[in-house]
């Protein structure tokens, strides 16, 4: 039985990088393309068998080093449950978090994500939001404007 | 007496001893929050170090990767939580010491047994240098080949993950390590276009987002804080913990041997250190039923080893530019950008900042020994913080430092781009260090190889004995996860070989 989620989404994305680059090799001179080549070959092979075995996970239970087993030493806490999913709204916000970097600098940025953050997505009060948010921006900028010197916190298109 | 000289130029600066304490305070405080490891302090603090010198530079990010162990063990003995996977032995016996009220005892042990094992692993590494300095001259480019293959494969198989997508993640480190200009001809290569990649894929971005962001994101998704209730008016009674630490000096001896020699091998990491020294202390103990009640032996021994592997852990970093872990690497990273290059240099003509930064480790230990007796235990009060709280502040702080590393846009995309990657490796279980490790080492086996080639032709890589002991090395290792497992090695080990460790 075929098997479509984010596992096998994943491992498709490897599977497709290690495609991409192997392609480019071919634009490239023979000696500079050697060792991606070497790299790359078995790092499709690799790749394509993990993303049939999550396709097909009848295969990967039969081929249990590459199925859901856990080979060698394990030294994580259980990830079960750890995931994307659920937490797409955190993910969006570290994507704001980066265009408000953009378009107002590192500064005003922290100030609009941190209240973005505490106020609409995990509904802390006013005070909190509005006191966290000043109070971790005005350290960056003590420490990385005022401290080290560095002047290029502000915004790349401003 | 070269190490000599350096204790002196280090106690002779008041603004590096400074800096020491601030350090070590910090990486107090880093240890003792939940998920945040040796590998994300180095991680935070190498931004901090752009507007130091190479020395400046060394004291902050040893002392505070030196301190994070600390941070871990109190909150094993309070919380029944430790920091990162590293303290978690310490929890068998610190929690039960706790719950009986001498917790006091078990912080001073554990802190005890942290500072003279660290300093016992670096007092051996000064010991081991001018073998190893021998050992690293009598190197030469297909052997740097061979040990960069053999590290790396030791990692992808021995961490985290199974160990067949240990390999991919490794593969990918190497290709990614690829994306710049070739070392050839200095041409572009897999830049897709950009000339944002002609310098290849930036160290610090993408160890900030595979570990920082990664674990930003777990303190968001648990959502509550780990703190349970504890005595926050905890005493810690520095005599009687020495008394005991002198009682079991020979289990303390023992244990950081362990760390030693198993820091040293790269990829197993501090966790297999005290787990295996906790072990051993069990199986030497004359009452082992104690252990898990409360031994302060079962503090004792995981916290020495966990510290002495730091003085192992560091040889083949600084004398083979092989990274055993992912902390190593992201000091790899940190070296580089002071313009010092792990290998054979650390050991010739760098020798001196190799002394400085055993120097430096030592030095902190013992400034990380009261600190931590002092406020350590309060500090715990961090972990009452919710993850969703904690969340943000440490997103924030990847991406200052992303941004900081060259005032470059594109390094905060990268971070965030390899967040969102290591979020899904640690949900697929896939290795993130061995991503990190190969990245380090892509550049290392690219060169070596083709410097093999010119000056030796192919058959170097099988004609040189220390070559052909690192391939068979490496091809074990490879086999290793499927020897272990079958029914013939087994038997020779006499049914006792499903263990891993």
């Amino acid at each position: 039985m075929v098997q479509l989620n984010a596992r096998t989404v994943f491992s498709f994305l490897v599977c497709a990088f290690a495609a991409v680059v192997l392609f480019q090799t071919l634009d490239l001179r023979s000696d500079a393309a050697l060792v991606p080549r070497v790299i790359g070959v078995p790092l499709l092979f690799l790749a394509g068998f993990q993303f049939a075995c999550d396709l097909f996970p009848a295969l990967g239970t039969r081929l249990s080093f590459a199925g859901t087993d856990k080979g060698g030493l394990d030294n994580t806490p259980d990830n079960e449950g750890f995931g994307l999913k659920g937490n797409y709204p955190f993910v969006a916000w570290m994507v704001l978090f980066v265009l408000a970097i953009y378009f107002t600098g590192v500064i005003a940025g922290i100030v609009i994500a941190f209240l973005l953050y505490l106020k609409l997505l995990i509904k802390q009060s006013w005070m909190l939001s509005v006191l966290y948010s000043l109070l971790f921006a005005l350290s960056v900028y003590l420490i990385f404007v005022q401290g080290m010197g560095v002047y290029y916190f502000t915004s790349p298109v401003g | 007496m070269e190490l000599l000289n350096e204790f002196v130029t280090l106690l002779s600066q008041p603004y590096l001893m400074l800096l020491m304490l601030g350090a070590v305070v910090l990486g107090l405080l880093i240890g003792i929050l939940p998920g945040l490891g040796g590998s994300v302090a180095l991680a935070l603090l190498i931004p901090l170090t752009f507007s130091l010198g190479p020395d400046a530079a060394i004291v902050l990010l040893i002392s505070a990767y030196g301190t994070v162990t600390y941070g871990g063990a109190i909150t094993s003995i309070l919380l029944n939580t430790p920091g990162e996977a590293t303290a978690a032995a310490t929890t068998f016996d610190g929690y039960p010491l706790a719950k009986q009220g001498k917790a006091g005892k078990a912080i001073t042990v554990a802190v005890l047994a942290s500072a003279i094992g660290g300093i016992f692993g670096f007092l051996v590494l000064y010991l081991v240098l001018p073998l190893a300095r021998s050992l690293v001259l009598a190197f030469t480019y297909p052997d740097f080949f061979m040990l960069a293959i053999f590290g790396l494969t030791v990692i992808a198989v021995v961490t985290q993950g199974s160990a067949f997508r240990g390999i991919i993640s490794a593969l990918v480190g190497f290709m990614l390590a690829f994306i710049g200009t070739d070392p050839l001809m200095g041409s572009s290569r897999f830049t897709f276009g950009s000339y944002h990649l002609w310098d290849g894929v930036g160290l610090v971005p993408v160890i900030i987002g595979l570990f920082a962001i990664t674990e930003a994101f777990q303190l968001y998704y648990q959502k509550s804080s780990i703190a349970g209730e504890y005595d926050h008016e905890i005493k810690t009674d520095f005599l009687e913990g020495l008394k005991d630490f002198i009682h079991h000096r020979w289990l303390f001896f023992r244990s950081s041997l362990i760390g030693i020699f198993l820091g040293m091998i790269p990829g197993v990491g501090g966790a297999v250190a005290s787990f295996m020294a906790y072990g051993s202390a069990v199986q030497t103990s004359k009452n082992p039923e104690r252990f898990g009640k409360g031994a302060i032996e079962g503090v004792l021994a995981p916290e020495a080893a966990n510290d002495a592997k730091e003085g192992g852990a560091m040889l083949p970093t600084l004398a083979f530019g092989i990274p055993g872990s992912a902390a190593m690497a992201v000091l790899i990273g940190g070296l580089i950008m002071h313009g010092l290059t792990p290998g054979p240099e650390m050991l010739t003509t760098n020798l001196n900042m190799t002394y400085f930064l055993i120097a430096v480790a030592i030095v902190s230990k013992l400034v990380a020994l009261p600190v931590s007796l002092l406020i350590g235990p309060r500090m715990a009060i961090v972990t009452k913080i919710p993850g969703t709280l904690m969340a943000p502040g440490i997103v924030a702080i990847s991406f200052v430092g992303a941004y900081a590393v060259e005032g470059s846009y594109w390094d905060v995309v990268i971070a965030l781009l390899f967040g969102l990657i290591g979020i899904l490796m640690k949900q697929f279980g896939y290795s993130r260090i061995a991503l990190i490790i190969a990245l380090v080492l892509g550049g290392l086996v690219e060169a070596s190889y083709h410097q093999t080639m010119a000056a030796f032709g192919w058959e170097a890589f099988f004609n040189r004995s220390i070559s052909i002991t690192l391939l068979c090395l490496t091809v074990l290792s490879l086999l290793w996860p499927w020897l272990r497992t079958s029914k013939m090695f087994q038997r020779v080990l006499g049914g006792g070989g499903h263990g891993s460790a």
